[in-house]
């Protein structure tokens, strides 16, 4: 693939990833690199991409799909992670701080908390919940993206809703 | 519902895009860059293993051919000139 090419989608799609991976990790230093993987994944398999789905569906899926393996491994790493501490010194884990530049001072509070009743949620519900508040995207977007119906879209949804509501009262 | 609904999610409606750091591509490329030399050793690799596999394979094959047909012309040897093949030095 053509150095311009790659720069060309890196330049068109940058800012979409990089703000999906910020709203599912809320931490800036995870983001960047989880949009890294994103993007070396996307050259990688670009040749492989069939025009079934349009590229920024393809592309929404593959960080979705990175996002999520980021956030198991970290779960792992976590899990393990008294094994690392007992034989080495080093910090191998990011710290877990919610550092979202995106959120302005004044709604700090109010956001990190939401947030915290969100990453509670199933996996499914913080998707689409995320695709549809932040992102804004249709729920037919959300629909392909997630390789589900419409209806299991609209039914996450509330069900995100639902629960996020009864988390937060 | 809907109106409460909105309220909730208020916080998060009001957060601002952010543009990524300026030297993200540049460590993209770089990652790019060092994969794809990680994809060419392992092929290399792979190759490599393969070729000496196939060495040993045809080394122990040929060493085997050697083998039996050593042992055949011991035979044929032994049978032309009626040579006493046991370990007894003297005979009694």
């Amino acid at each position: 693939m053509k150095e311009i090419q790659i720069k060309e989608i890196y330049d068109y799609h940058s800012e979409m990833v990089f703000n999906l991976c910020l709203n599912y990790l809320q931490n800036e230093h995870d983001a960047e690199e989880v949009t890294q993987d994103v993007f070396v994944k996307i050259f990688q398999q670009i040749d492989s991409f069939q025009q079934n789905s349009s590229l920024k569906t393809w592309i929404y899926k593959i960080a979705v799909n990175q996002c999520l393996d980021f956030i198991k491994a970290k779960k792992r790493q976590k899990r393990f992670g008294f094994l690392f501490s007992i034989t080495d010194n080093t910090e191998h884990l990011n710290d877990q701080d919610f550092n979202h530049p995106g959120v302005l001072m004044e709604n700090k509070e109010a956001t990190e908390h939401i947030f915290k009743q969100i990453n509670q949620l199933p996996h499914n519900q913080k998707t689409a919940l995320i695709l549809k508040t932040m992102d804004e995207l249709s729920q037919k977007e959300i629909a392909d993206i997630m390789n589900i119906s419409v209806k299991a879209v609209e039914s996450l949804l509330s069900r995100a809703k639902a629960n996020l509501k009864e988390k937060l009262n | 519902m809907i109106d409460s609904d909105n309220k909730m999610l208020e916080p998060l409606t009001k957060i601002e895009k952010v543009n990524p750091s300026p030297f993200l591509f540049s460590k993209i490329e770089q990652r790019i860059k060092e994969e794809a030399i990680n994809y060419i050793s392992n092929k290399w690799l792979v190759a490599a293993s393969i070729s000496l596999i196939i060495l040993f394979a045809g080394n122990s094959f040929l060493l085997n051919k050697e083998i039996g047909s050593k042992t055949k012309n011991e035979i044929n040897l032994i049978e032309a000139f009626q040579l006493n093949t046991n370990n007894q030095l003297y005979n009694e």
